[in-house]
């Protein structure tokens, strides 16, 4: 999957999930502050990573990500090399 | 109710005194120590003595004067359940008694493999459940706040026997929630505290002793997400030697796909377990050991 393919599946998949706007999505939004994900988002948001891009969220992961670019990031990362 | 911000009474040097004091001089002399170590709190430890007061006056309606009579045997309570849990993880459980009301259900729940979480508070004394739970034959995994796990898992290490409870540190980034996740994915039961949350946490407002205060929907939602059931349980403290377990009989929390409809479904379970905590609270008033401000308009 190329970068803007994994971007757009993370945009569907979080205004689907967390009923966010399209105008929201912007790469400095902060998850917490901005986006306003909760910590029962997070749960969710575990779960459908690994549902959707197939691999493991690892807990010490979570401190890097503090906003949509860094999210973005992270999955490219990962979902790249699994 | 503000939201936790990680810090516990007591510090490893404490927990040093402790098993020390245990170790060379028993259990009835470090009660008796502990007198003079809980005056020494009532006088100095005025951030703590402040929201107990309040606790005792505005909530329970006490005097003013058993109130403050009331702060002191507060403290001491905590001191000797906190002496307690170090003698009991240090190997010293036959030196106490227990009755258990609702072992069942959680014997159920480890038998039939459902997983669970285990929804405590911080009254009386829980820590020792997990390891009075020992003899359920099965993992439990502990959720615990960060602050007070770093300190003391380090020093306690080398003291605890049950290799069967393992500590998962309760994080500000909710990275908890994959070691949780996984034990829950893996049908292991979750102890984890009803009554604090983080900042940015999920949280309800409900009717608890007389007035709203806010408790986390996190235990709740992964029960609903991950298809396990919950239950409410507590440790007090009856007597010197004498502690009795309480659990309710498990429920199972619906997922809902409609954020209204899940927030009732949530809302519903946290007056539930706020109706029983307030319950298992009236009964031992004293063993209160929230030392900060918990209801919203304290």
């Amino acid at each position: 999957m190329e970068n803007q393919e994994i971007i757009a599946k993370v945009n569907d998949l979080l205004i689907d999930e967390f009923e966010l706007e399209e105008e929201q999505l912007v790469p400095a939004a902060n998850l917490k502050e901005t986006l306003e994900i909760d910590s029962l988002d997070y749960v969710d948001l575990v779960v459908i990573i690994e549902r959707n891009f197939g691999f493991k969220v690892k807990g010490e992961d979570f401190a890097n990500i503090k906003t949509l670019h860094d999210f973005y990031e992270y999955i490219i990362k990962h979902a790249k090399s699994n | 109710m503000p939201s936790w911000k990680g810090q516990s009474r007591g510090n490893v040097l404490g927990y040093k005194i402790f098993v020390f004091t245990l170790k060379y001089l028993g259990l009835s002399f470090a009660y008796f120590i502990l007198r003079f170590v809980a005056f020494y709190f009532f006088i100095f430890a005025k951030s703590s003595t402040k929201p107990l007061y309040f606790y005792f006056k505005n909530i329970l309606h006490y005097s003013k004067t058993k109130s403050i009579l009331s702060i002191y045997k507060n403290f001491f309570v905590f001191g000797q359940v906190l002496l307690d849990k170090v003698a009991i993880l240090g190997g010293l459980k036959g030196k106490f008694s227990y009755n258990f009301d609702g072992e069942y259900h959680l014997r159920e729940m480890a038998k039939n493999k459902t997983g669970g979480i285990i929804v405590n508070a911080h009254i009386g004394n829980f820590e020792i459940a997990g390891q009075l739970l020992e003899r359920l034959q099965t993992k439990i995994n502990v959720l615990m706040l960060d602050a007070e796990h770093q300190q003391i898992k380090k020093y306690l290490s080398n003291v605890l026997v049950n290799k069967d409870v393992n500590i998962i540190p309760l994080q500000s980034d909710f990275s908890h929630i994959i070691p949780i996740s996984e034990a829950l994915v893996n049908k292991e039961l979750i102890a984890m505290a009803g009554d604090r949350f983080v900042d940015n946490s999920k949280v309800f407002s409900v009717d608890f002793m007389g007035k709203k205060a806010l408790f986390p929907a996190g235990p709740f939602y992964l029960a609903a997400r991950f298809g396990v059931p919950v239950t409410f349980a507590f440790a007090m403290k009856e007597s010197k030697k004498h502690y009795h377990f309480f659990a309710t009989k498990p429920m199972y929390i619906k997922k809902y796909t409609n954020p209204d409809e899940q927030d009732k479904e949530l809302k519903h379970f946290v007056e539930k377990y706020a109706h029983e905590f307030e319950r298992i609270l009236k009964k031992y008033p004293l063993q209160w050991f929230n030392y900060y401000p918990f209801w919203e308009d304290e």
